[in-house]
């Protein structure tokens, strides 16, 4: 599998994805090959079912909104670079290099459109609802649930319009280590 | 006819020490150790130069001299049983219950690193740099090599109570402060292991010691290791299932968390396994299960009863060393006490360095050249090398009594000149210091979302990393473990709940407050 993936991927290919993304070529052929393992169908692009065959994500609480964030408006397949952009995001921070796709905004960006399902770059109580439902499970109760939302959004919420913008959303987490905590080693 | 003896007349007031004598002196040490205390804290120009501990020590010299000079009893009331037995596990269940666990699991791979492999890196190099030069002659004394490896086992571990005793105080950053302390528990049964190792070989004499003995040696190091922490597991997990079944009876939760923990660890030293692992352990296990069980006061109850508890162990250790240092059996030996700290010093810098540099390409938080010096400049020496050294058999090992002088001077050296300067230079280094505080809703729904991300990446790569482990372990907690374990059970996500509460509570608490003053 890794010799066929090598072969697959050219030369050019990789340097412009290491340019975009500041992957090393190793780096870039170890996640190709992951890649196409993933690629049942052997057409280049992954699919949403692509996705959730990965036993582990399908039981994830959200495993339906990370593969989401994998995709662009409206596509519903990706390709090796726009697979590779998004990973990219949880590359480590590095303080002597120029850190485009993973800068501490982009990590927060990444993590807020999550959050913000319908992209008008708000979190609302029932978007914040949503995801407390996935996380916390059913043996809560609803009203618990719900007062929790609005406190999360009261205590986070600035204008007063009862929704968390990306800036508050900034704002609430600026205490908490990003840098480290969205960040995986990706192996070489 | 008998004779009677003669009538005692019934006497008004009488005295009778003897009696009341040893709950007494245990008595007046705490009360002495706790007054010593206050007074630090009322000069304020004082405890801010000096690390509380050199205070102690210095005040147990003080009172050590008065009793030697009074010469009124030999007290020597540091024995090593009352430090293992009474005054340890106290501040080693309180390291344990108070540990935050999600810091220390996220980097146990390093700590384990310096701790297993950093502590026999410094036994053996310390141990085999002694020994050469004392085949120079230099330190006038025979010093034969398995003598040596002995004391320098016992040297060489960095000290759980110095430790937090220093770094408590100086607030350095989070990773920096769990990886310290996380070696400084963990090295126990390295410690353990190596000691006891060395003890028997010594004995054996070393013309009789086999291959499969160094090879038991090393077969008894997992077994002490994972066997302390079963052990730790097994009682935190009783512990949990206990408390359970407490809510009709809510005065005695407490006493369960105290009393399983401390039996947990005596049922490690019974096998001769390492109690500290043990006790950590189980106050890791124990809290994630108990916490939920107990009611909010026996909650507080068991967080300032375990404060206190190790908060004044630990002041009356470092006041009992100072006691201690103060007797006739000193045998000074200059050349080998200046060359044990310089070497102490030394292969604590050159093992921090090496195993720095073998463990950094692993890991996603680089330790920098300054965190290096922290911890390879924190590693305490304190009690239990005194409590280990005091327990060698003289029959046995010849030197014993200059190997307790050393370890002495050795302490000092590390709780006076590290423990007063480290607060300086973590100043002048600019290292990041830390900030407790409890977190908001927001980080903590944020906090736990990303958490799940990152497990939904790691997945996707197919690379099986910390969050990985976590979820899984998370899922089989919540399907097979809490469910049994805790009365309330009350699905996933319980510390967002438990935010929640204590967010709430303190609203409600200051409304209270607010509408008081109003009245």
């Amino acid at each position: 599998m890794g010799n066929r993936s090598s072969l697959l991927l050219r030369d050019e290919e990789i340097a412009q994805i290491q340019e975009e993304t500041g992957f090393t070529p190793n780096q870039i052929e170890r996640l190709y090959s992951r890649f196409t393992s993933l690629d049942r169908g052997d057409c280049g692009t992954l699919s949403r079912e692509d996705f959730l065959r990965i036993p582990e994500l399908a039981i994830n609480p959200l495993g339906d909104r990370i593969v989401h964030a994998f995709f662009e408006d409206g596509a519903d397949r990706v390709n090796f670079r726009q697979f590779m952009q998004v990973l990219a995001r949880f590359r480590p921070i590095k303080k002597t290099k120029d850190n485009k796709l993973n800068s501490r905004e982009q990590k927060l960006r990444f993590a807020f459109k999550m959050y913000d399902l319908d992209n008008d770059d708000k979190v609302s109580r029932d978007e914040l609802l949503a995801i407390l439902h996935m996380m916390v499970g059913a043996n809560i109760s609803e009203e618990q649930l719900t007062s929790i939302a609005e406190r999360t959004i009261m205590e986070a919420d600035q204008n007063g319009d009862q929704m968390i913008s990306f800036e508050e959303f900034c704002k609430a987490l600026e205490r908490t280590d990003v840098e480290q905590k969205m960040s995986i080693r990706f192996l070489n | 006819t008998t004779t009677r003896p003669p009538i005692r007349r019934y006497t008004i007031a009488s005295v009778e020490f003897e009696r009341v004598e040893t709950p007494f002196l245990i008595g007046l040490w705490i009360f002495c150790a706790s007054l010593a205390k206050i007074g630090f804290h009322m000069a304020p120009s004082l405890s801010k130069m000096f690390p509380e501990s050199c205070l102690l020590i210095a005040v147990g010299v003080a009172i050590g001299i008065l009793l030697f000079l009074t010469d009124k009893l030999h007290v020597s009331p540091l024995t090593p049983d009352t430090f293992f037995l009474y005054m340890l596990p106290p501040i080693i269940l309180d390291a344990g219950y108070f540990m935050p666990n999600r810091l220390f699991f996220d980097h146990l791979g390093t700590i384990l690193w310096y701790a297993v492999v950093g502590t026999i890196f410094n036994t053996l190099t310390i141990g085999a740099s002694l020994w050469a030069v004392g085949q120079t002659g230099l330190f006038g004394c025979d010093t034969p090599l398995l003598d040596m490896f002995l004391f320098s086992a016992l040297i060489s571990a960095v000290d759980p109570v110095a430790v937090l005793a220093v770094f408590e105080e100086i607030h350095v950053n989070e990773i920096l402060y769990i990886v310290v302390f996380g070696e400084s528990l963990l090295n126990d049964a390295v410690t353990v292991v190596l000691y006891h190792m060395f003890e028997s070989y010594t004995e054996m004499g070393p013309s009789n010691i086999l291959a499969t003995d160094l090879l038991a040696g090393f077969a008894s190091f997992f077994v002490v290791a994972l066997g302390g922490t079963v052990i730790g597991i097994i009682w935190g997990f009783a512990t949990g299932l206990v408390t359970r079944f407490t809510h009709q009876v809510r005065v005695i939760e407490p006493i369960f968390i105290f009393v399983m923990a401390y039996l947990c660890y005596l049922n490690a030293e019974i096998f001769h396994l390492s109690g500290i692992m043990a006790i950590t352990f189980c106050g890791i296990t124990m809290k994630n299960y108990v916490e939920a069980n107990i009611s909010h006061k026996s909650h507080t109850t068991v967080k300032y009863a375990m404060k206190m508890l190790s908060s004044s162990s630990e002041t009356v250790i470092f006041m009992f060393l100072g006691v201690a240092t103060v007797n006739k059996n000193h045998d000074w030996n200059t050349w080998f006490v200046i060359l044990t700290i310089f070497f102490c010093s030394v292969f604590r810098s050159i093992g921090v360095i090496v195993l720095t540099a073998l463990v950094n390409p692993f890991r996603l938080y680089k330790l920098d050249r300054v965190e290096k010096f922290v911890m390879s400049y924190g590693g305490l020496r304190g009690a239990v090398a005194f409590a280990l050294v005091l327990l060698i058999n003289p029959t046995h090992v010849k030197l014993q009594p200059m190997f307790v002088t050393t370890t002495i001077a050795v302490i000092y050296f590390t709780v006076f000149f590290q423990g007063i300067t480290i607060k300086p230079l973590v100043k002048i280094l600019n290292v990041k210091r830390a900030e407790k505080r409890k977190p908001t809703m927001n980080e903590r729904i944020h906090e736990r979302f990303m958490d799940h991300t990152m497990a939904g990446i790691e997945d996707i790569l197919g690379h099986h990393g910390n969050h990985h482990v976590r979820d899984k372990f998370k899922r089989f907690d919540n399907k097979f473990i809490r469910p049994y374990l805790l009365r309330d059970y009350k699905g996933a996500e319980p510390k967002i709940l438990e935010t929640f509460s204590k967010l709430t509570m303190k609203d409600a608490m200051e409304l209270m407050k607010r509408n008081a003053s109003n009245v």
